[in-house]
């Protein structure tokens, strides 16, 4: 009985061990808020140095090109309001003005958003367009 | 000919449903000719929906763009490799595959126990008809890949450039193989548990068939990985992206299962453990699949938000109502009345392994469903990244690949600590010594890889040493030469060898994951003649090139690249723009060597010739290409039956022995004659 007693002890506290690991996962640093373009905006203070994703539409042409390397600035819109994303590094290949986009990095105490990853839905093979008419015909 | 496919369908999914009640009605009734008839309808399935699956090669084969999925997927100027793959390039095609698997799956549970397993066989055939009918009633109901179009197109849609590349050719059948297969121990593990016999026969069977889906799961995950960084160009193979968590989970869970049915075979404890496995393994699987189709999390690479969602759900909820009550049912019986002898034990090991597998399992789960669950409970959506994943992944995998050293040399029941020094001296010191090699001469200061690093020295050093020790006791008993006689050890204990082997296979792994604590990345604009420099390598910008052709237009540079000064070979990266899909892409440059991997990527050219490239260079990438040979290698091993003399072997002798006798009676005649 006591060495089933020691086991069972000794499992929970590998077990105890295991649960802090998880939970102390959870911080500043790992977690990231979704947030809508005018929440961004109406919280700038409280999400300051929060990690935050944000979805949108890329405004047509909004995208520039604002250094010789690869500093970008382009503005993503949803349905309350725009904001200015800058970004620094390769854009994805499936990047286009017009299509959706998330981008995830922080808000900027002066209004714009400084973005360290830009994501594009795949455009999985998985994902074929809705077949269109315009495409037919010729 | 889309009429005939979909009148296939369901044919299949009526086959299906015939099979289901038959099989049950028949061990109700204890008629064998039910069952058989049963199986039969299981085998029709398997019939009809390789039928199908031919129909919609040929529509694709043939461009019969009335077809709407054939339109959607493919054109006339895809190359006819990828026009086979079209046929799980998209939902619908991709749930017909689904279901063909499973199908080709019970064709082989049912043909290999013909024989065996007759008690469980009826409800095996019931529960594999039961998922398959689920897959063909989405086929019928929702996703008809023999749709056709109220007009007829005059070219398809075609297959998205970045996943024309080999390695994403055969990622999702082999994704594909792995998850559908869990069904067949799921299936045997729901049959013991309405039979009732629940004893440990049953896990010797679905052993393999564990094994098998696990192999092609895993080098599914590898392959995926591998095509994500030949071909998205962002220097990395795993992002932590739901549906590469998707496949993780019941792939860890598998793990765990087959190291704990281990003890069960020796000992009647953890009964109730292991069925739970294999459940929690299959639902996983589903769960998975529900993922990537629903939406409901957003990855780069769900399905459209359909509304095959929700039947999943059903169907995720009905799975684990139905193995709740199965196993509820045998509660009772699957209670264990032993237990376990001593902390230094191969059983403590095990579960030692099983509860680390498991909560990496967990928490994979809950970063995973996170934004849904922070939703749901606080009103604010959050998700966790890479950064979490790692945060608790790091020491968990460290911890697991430790035990794959350890467990192996503890004994079964107890093991002495004469024992212990004994196997565990030289790799404890190989470690040490090699661990402060590298921090002293200064080559790893990062904390985890220095652990990482110490810790694949001992576990190398166990393993060689197991194979050693095995090889000089047969050299000693046979007087093999050392070659033959570590051949001859694996092949005579190929469950432990094998093993063996797929631990190594693991400890490469890790050493390729631990190189991304030592990546390096720079970037720059340069113009023709310029350099770029990073760790020892210098990049020189020789010149670009443009080209273009009906499909897209090119551009593309070339570099020089030396090492420490001399010149170790060209490289050119390039980026296509296909007219088509008015999309671009990157085609990375690549020098790969065991030692590192110089990665190149074109992310501009300018009208004025300026090119704007990022460079990688991730050390010891390689090792991961090389640990997945090496498991599937260890695991085929693993797999493979342990030779029996066979029946036909041992009627020869027996043939022989009384043909001898038999001369020997008829000159022992003539002589006396």
């Amino acid at each position: 009985m006591k060495k089933r007693i020691r086991f069972i002890a000794g499992g929970l506290l590998i077990v105890g061990l295991l649960g802090y690991l998880v939970v102390s996962g959870f911080n500043q640093n790992t977690m990231v808020y979704y947030k809508t373009v005018s929440e961004v905006k109406a919280e700038a203070e409280d999400l300051y140095g929060k990690g935050v994703r944000l979805g949108g539409i890329v405004v047509e042409g909004s995208l520039k090109q604002t250094s010789k390397t690869l500093d970008y600035s382009f503005t993503i819109a949803d349905e309350g309001g725009e904001i200015q994303v800058r970004y620094h590094g390769v854009l994805p290949d499936i990047f286009k003005e017009g299509n959706d986009v998330l981008v995830e990095g922080k808000a900027h105490p002066e209004g714009y958003f400084e973005a360290n990853h830009v994501f594009t839905k795949c455009p999985s093979k998985y994902e074929g367009e809705v077949y269109e008419d315009r495409k037919v015909g010729n | 000919m889309n009429q005939l496919g979909y009148y296939l369908l369901i044919f299949a999914l009526a086959s299906a449903v015939y099979a289901i009640f038959i099989s049950v009605l028949g061990v109700r009734q204890k008629r064998e000719d039910l069952i058989r008839s049963g199986e039969r309808g299981a085998l029709a399935v398997t019939g009809l929906l390789t039928l199908a699956v031919i129909l919609l090669l040929h529509a694709l084969l043939t461009h019969d763009f009335q077809n709407e999925y054939v339109a959607s997927y493919s054109n006339r100027d895809l190359p006819i490799g990828y026009t086979f793959t079209a046929l799980w390039g998209g939902q619908k095609g991709s749930l017909l595959f689904w279901g063909w698997l499973l199908s080709l799956y019970s064709g082989l549970v049912i043909f290999i126990n013909r024989k065996r397993n007759r008690d469980l066989l009826p409800y095996v055939v019931a529960v594999l008809m039961s998922v398959n009918a689920f897959f063909i009633l989405l086929n019928v109901v929702l996703a008809n890949p023999f749709e056709t179009l109220p007009f007829l197109p005059a070219d398809g849609q075609g297959l998205n450039p970045i996943l024309q590349h080999p390695a994403m050719a055969i990622h999702p059948p082999m994704l594909y193989l792995g998850f559908v297969g869990f069904t067949v121990p799921f299936a045997f593990a729901i049959a013991a548990l309405l039979v009732g016999s629940v004893g440990s026969s049953w896990l010797v069977t679905i052993r393999r068939w564990t094994l098998v889906p696990w192999l092609f799961l895993g080098t599914g995950l590898l392959l995926g990985g591998r095509w994500a960084y030949v071909e998205l160009g962002w220097g990395g193979y795993w992002g932590w992206d739901p549906v590469e968590n998707a496949g993780f989970m019941p792939w860890l869970t598998a793990t765990a299962f087959f190291h704990s049915i281990m003890i069960q075979e020796r000992k009647p404890i953890l009964r109730v453990w292991n069925m739970v496995l294999i459940l929690l393994t299959f639902t996983l699987s589903i769960f998975g699949t529900f993922i990537t189709r629903s939406g409901i999390i957003s990855s780069v690479h769900t399905f459209t938000e359909s509304s095959i969602g929700p039947f999943f759900l059903i169907f995720l909820l009905a799975i684990v109502l139905f193995s709740a009550f199965a196993l509820g049912r045998r509660w009772k019986d699957l209670r264990s009345q032993e237990h376990l002898d001593s902390f230094t034990s191969r059983e403590t090991g095990f579960l030692f392994n099983n509860l680390l597998l498991l909560t990496a399992a967990f928490a994979i789960f809950l970063g995973t469903v996170y934004p849904v669950i922070s939703e749901a409970v606080t009103d604010t959506k959050i998700t966790v990244g890479p950064p979490w994943f790692n945060f608790i992944m790091v020491p968990i995998g460290l911890i697991l690949l430790l035990l794959t050293g350890v467990g192996p040399l503890l004994a079964w029941r107890r093991t002495s600590g004469r024992i212990l020094r004994k196997h565990f001296s030289i790799p404890l010191i190989t470690a040490l010594i090699g661990g402060s090699l590298l921090f002293f001469l200064g080559f790893v200061r990062h904390f985890y890889a220095l652990i990482s690093f110490s810790i694949i020295l001992f576990v190398t050093a166990t393993i060689v040493s197991e194979f050693t020790r095995g090889a000089r006791a047969r050299r000693h008993a046979t007087g093999e030469i050392l070659p033959k006689a570590l051949y001859k050890l694996t092949l005579k204990n190929k469950r432990r060898y094998g093993g063996y082997i797929v631990h190594m296979a693991i400890v490469l792994l890790f050493v390729g994951f631990t190189g991304s604590a030592f990546n390096q990345k720079v970037e720059g604009t340069l113009m023709p003649g310029e350099s770029l420099h990073l760790g020892k390598y210098r990049l020189e910008y020789e010149k670009p090139y443009r080209s273009r052709d009906d499909n897209k237009m090119s551009v593309a540079v070339r570099l020089r690249v030396y090492r420490e000064g001399e010149e170790v070979g060209r490289l050119i990266p390039q980026r296509y723009f296909y007219w088509m899909q008015e999309q671009p892409t990157t085609e990375v440059a690549l020098r790969s060597t065991l030692k590192e991997d110089l990665y190149v990527v074109l992310a501009g050219l300018t009208e004025n010739e300026e090119a704007t490239l990022q460079v990688y260079l991730n050390p010891l990438v390689s090792f991961i290409w090389i640990g997945g040979i090496v498991n599937i290698l260890g695991t085929l091993i693993a797999i493979l039956p342990t030779r029996r003399p066979k029946r036909r072997v041992i009627f020869e002798r027996e043939r022989k022995e009384k043909e001898s006798l038999a001369k020997e009676t008829e000159v022992r005649e003539l002589i006396e004659v």
